[in-house]
């Protein structure tokens, strides 16, 4: 008994695959109908019984195997009866035109040529139906609209797509189930368990099949992440069949894995805000980008991420050649890293460099090499500076009064020159500046500190202080400002 | 007629015509070959060689630009040092559990071995409260510049299977090792000095031998070069005695005269590398015994590192490691034998030994990492730590035997590694392991996924930077890795 069961559904499994003849064939038909009234294509009319014949047929196939398919069950029920019926309906209306039209060969009746066009219009139209539902019940019924383009969606009266996150307002009033998980779960799972596809024998669309589970148990065990059949798939390596989502489809990003593991971990609530669960530094971060995207980036990052305009290859070949080492920050970007060595004429370089790319150099590297405060001046010129080391130069004050109004200056290393207090603190005015060394300068502890005190961001480094303890141990402790 | 003359004479004799044209045939093949293949002659296409070598653009800004690996070769016993386990302290002397035991092979366990609990002290460290064991002081100072991940795992339990994994990205021979990869994407920052350089302390190379640091497949450009901090650094770039420099360097102009003839008639670009060799390693003559001398430094920054000039030791390796990566050495690789701690004798006993071995190291690597910050330079240079596998929580028990130290067995399944600057987070531990240590359940990190996050910090998608090499394409983290995202700032 089970065997002819599973023997059916194994010749159902040829309906997907069989169904396309009728299609080519019925369609070939239709148009070699019109085709043929012309004058040009008169020599083809003959051949649109028979094509109508053998799509008829293999409708009639299709169909049959359709309704075996069918006892496998895991389709909706109300998308598949219309489908079942919209093919019915072609075989009927396929096997009437060509009946039709062997009849109209033998007498010529204009009763019977309106019935005969009548009839064929009905099988397109069916024809369309049955494929469409068809490919809505494999595919799901978002299928054909989900990449839309927008206008197309506004003129077809879709709502707007929603790709990646809606930004949200009051990240701390969202519902963390409607407002996070959901729209996660919406974006890469929903595609395949939902009322139509039900993969797995899951459905993950409604709060109340997502509680429910699928062939492997439930989805979740709340406060347990871990143990939740949902992260254990997600966490899965790519290659293993049961990795969630399926290898090729997008998967879900660190971030978003952060989300579902955080809102499980508390205990999996369908109603509660984000000000009601507990939260850490890590979940906070990723939430403040729920709101704005940009909102854990700095400025620096920003104006990396932006880009700028290609440097002339001439020029970047023609400094190169001078000895320079000069090369984008990687191969997709038109950054540009410098890095000029001791035995170079930096002064001269660094004029020759800021004048061809005032915007194109982010990172300078002028360690160890004789420039002088003077060349500093050409250093300022660089206006998307973001790094520059200029350790053990002989460089003085006069260098950072130069050096005052690089709005994206983040990283500075001066230790080893003879840089003092009144340099350091003309650059309060670099809102961006994180990281600055001043070890074996003349900065002061004070200066460092009221630097500080000037710059949020800002930590100074004044090196370590060592004292020997005893043999075996030493303590080294960071010089601090005060 | 003397002899050679004779001899000359009679291989003229018998050339015969044939000679003349098979060697006019393959001779002007060869160059007609070396032309299409885009290898002009002379010195044009080997500046171009040397600057592939230098001019490397990685697939997205690097946050790392260099590395410091140290290597603690034996596998140090994360149990006592940054795994604390109170749990498995309570069931010390118990026998194990026969779950534990199905189905594991171990190296040296047999039967049914005791639980061991921790034989070191625990505390929180820090701002961020890092838990660390006080066998390590001077680390226990830095904890907030350091990313702790506690749930490596590796497929290998033997020691130089292991370290071939961890540095190869395989655990048989004949695979490039992570330095050779990092140099062959990067290039090097100085001409003068190797791009990779391998430093070994604690009286043995690991047990993988020199594979550990080999190029493969790559080109031979790109091989770690162990220089020793004791003696000559590299041995046989010194000249021996009775030729100087000038000498020598007429000597190395004759060679690579011959060579570029070679590589005219040939069109090889094997013979470039042979030729930038020799200039690398005549100007590593002076410039390797400059960096590697350690005498010139200050005697606070002897204090800080606890070294001792002449020697070869850890602490004198870490020091040498921050002057190479301050010349722009790109790699340096540091092993440090001795960890192997199974208990059997007092040198590998957890009582001693790895009190010892932590005394050889403690204080050398914090020093490197506060070395680094004060100079600016840890922002870009990741130092890395860690052993090739874990400890068992069980006692070993060798023979079947009790033996008078403690010590624990190999273990493939949780084991910790550090990484601190290039770019990873601060005061950060990452995974949790169960009660006893034994399994990694939370955040596992694969040897794999280690190799494609030291990559990714130096600019390089592990998935897309692969060599061609016996016919496919190969990569250091072979089919798998995935960046551990959250370690990175």
């Amino acid at each position: 008994m089970d065997q002819s069961a599973d023997f059916i559904i194994f010749l159902g499994r040829f309906h997907p695959l069989f169904l396309h003849l009728p299609i080519g064939f019925l369609v070939l038909g239709f148009i070699l109908e019109f085709v043929s009234r012309k004058e040009k294509y008169r020599s083809l009319r003959p051949a649109v019984g028979f094509t109508l014949f053998l799509g008829a047929v293999s409708a009639l196939i299709t169909a049959i195997l359709g309704l075996m398919l069918a006892t496998d069950g895991g389709y909706s029920e109300d998308l598949l009866a219309i489908h079942q019926w919209l093919g019915i309906g072609l075989v009927v209306f396929a096997f009437g035109a060509w009946f039709i039209y062997t009849r109209k060969e033998k007498k010529q009746d204009p009763k019977l040529e309106k019935a005969y066009v009548g009839l064929l219009s009905l099988m397109m139209v069916f024809l369309g139906g049955a494929g469409h539902y068809g490919g809505s019940l494999t595919h799901g019924t978002t299928y054909l609209t989900q990449y839309m383009p927008d206008g197309m969606r506004a003129l077809a009266g879709l709502p707007q797509q929603q790709r990646g996150f809606k930004p949200i307002e009051n990240i701390e009033e969202a519902v963390v189930f409607e407002d996070i998980v959901h729209p996660i779960l919406e974006m890469r799972c929903n595609s395949c368990h939902n009322a139509s596809k039900k993969k797995g024998e899951l459905q993950m669309h409604t709060v109340d099949y997502l509680k429910k589970g699928g062939e492997s148990g439930p989805v979740f065990v709340a406060g347990q992440p871990l143990d939740s059949e949902m992260i254990k798939r997600i966490h899965l390596p790519e290659s293993d069949d049961d990795h969630m989502p399926p290898k090729g489809k997008t998967q879900l990003t660190p971030g978003q894995v952060a989300l579902l593991e955080w809102w499980i971990a508390e205990g999996a609530p369908f109603d509660k805000k984000v000000a009601e669960l507990k939260t850490n530094s890590e979940i906070d971060d990723i939430l403040l980008t729920l709101a704005d995207p940009d909102a854990n980036k700095t400025e620096v990052e920003l104006l990396l991420a932006e880009g700028v305009e290609e440097a002339d290859p001439e020029k970047v070949k023609e400094i190169k050649s001078k000895g320079v080492m000069i090369k984008p920050l990687s191969n997709n970007e038109n950054w540009l890293q410098v890095t000029l060595n001791k035995s170079l004429p930096v002064d001269e370089l660094l004029a020759e460099i800021a004048e061809a790319f005032p915007n194109q150099v982010t990172w300078l590297d002028i360690k160890d090499s004789p420039v002088t405060d003077e060349g500093f001046a050409s250093v300022a010129k660089m206006t998307n500076l973001t790094r520059l080391r200029a350790e053990k130069t002989s460089i003085t004050d006069k260098a950072m009064g130069h050096i005052k109004e690089l709005p994206y200056l983040e990283f500075l290393n001066i230790y080893g020159t003879k840089v003092g207090d009144e340099g350091v603190l003309a650059l309060g005015d670099l809102g961006n500046l994180r990281s600055l060394y001043v070890w074996d300068s003349r900065v002061t502890k004070q200066g460092a500190k009221q630097l500080e005190e000037k710059l949020n961001k800002l930590e100074v480094n004044l090196g370590f202080e060592v004292t020997v303890v005893d043999s075996l141990t030493v303590q080294v402790v960071p010089v601090k400002g005060e | 007629m003397n002899l050679i003359e004779e001899l000359q004479y009679r291989e003229l004799q018998s050339k015969t015509r044939r000679h003349f044209i098979k060697q006019c045939a393959s001779g002007l093949g060869a160059i007609a070959l070396g032309s299409l293949m885009g290898c002009g002659t002379g010195k044009d296409s080997h500046q171009q060689a040397m600057e592939d070598l230098v001019d490397k653009i990685p697939h997205f800004a690097p946050k790392a630009k260099r590395i410091i690996y140290l290597h603690m070769a034996g596998a140090p016993s994360q149990l006592e040092l940054f795994d604390y386990k109170p749990e498995l302290g309570k069931l010390d002397g118990k026998d194990c559990p026969p779950s534990l035991l199905e189905g594991k092979k171990f190296a040296f366990i047999q039967g049914v071995p005791k639980m061991l609990g921790p034989q070191a002290k625990f505390l929180e460290r820090g701002d961020s409260g890092m838990v660390v064991s006080d066998l390590l002081p001077h680390f226990s100072s830095m904890v907030d510049d350091v990313s702790l991940i506690k749930t490596m795992h590796t497929d290998e339990f033997n020691h130089a299977p292991a370290q071939l994994l961890l540095h190869t990205g395989s655990p048989r021979l004949g695979r490039p090792s992570m330095g050779s990869w990092v140099t062959y994407g990067l290039g090097s920052e100085n001409e003068n000095l190797p791009g990779f350089i391998v430093l070994v302390s604690g009286g043995n190379t690991p047990d993988a031998g020199k594979s550990v640091w080999g190029s493969g497949f790559l080109p031979s450009v790109y091989q770690g070069v162990q220089c020793r901090s004791e003696g000559d650094p590299v041995l046989y770039v010194g000249n021996p005695s009775g030729m100087d420099g000038k000498l020598r360097k007429q000597t190395i102009d004759a060679i690579n005269g011959v060579n570029e003839k070679e590589y005219r008639d040939t069109g090889d670009p094997e013979i470039l590398t042979r030729i930038s060799q020799y200039e690398m390693a005549f100007r590593m003559q002076t410039s390797v015994p400059e960096v590697m001398d350690i005498k010139d430094e200050p005697e606070y920054i002897h204090e800080m590192y606890g070294t001792s000039p002449g020697k070869t030791s850890f602490a004198n390796n870490c020091l040498l490691a921050r002057r190479l990566i301050e010349k722009g050495v790109r790699f340096v690789q540091l092993f440090d034998w001795g960890w192997d701690t199974h208990g059997v004798s007092e040198r590998e006993s957890l009582e001693v030994g790895l009190t010892n071995k932590c005394q050889q190291v403690d204080r050398p690597m914090a020093a490197l990492v506060k070395d680094l910050k004060q100079r600016g330079l840890l922002d870009e240079t990741l130092v890395v730590w860690g052993g090739e596998f874990g400890r068992t929580p069980m006692q070993e028990n060798r023979g079947g035997r009790v033996w008078p130290f403690k010590g624990r067995d190999h273990h493939t399944e949780a084991f910790p590694i550090w990484m601190a600057g290039g770019g990873v987070k601060g005061g950060y531990t990452l995974g949790e392991t169960d009660e006893i240590g034994y399994y990694a359940v939370k955040d596992r990190v694969h040897v794999h996924d280690l190799q494609a996050t030291i990559l990714h910090l130096m600019g390089y998608d592990h998935e897309k930077f692969t060599y061609f090499a016996q016919g496919r394409d190969f990569r250091l983290t072979d089919v798998s890795g995935k960046v551990v995202h959250k370690v990175i700032a």
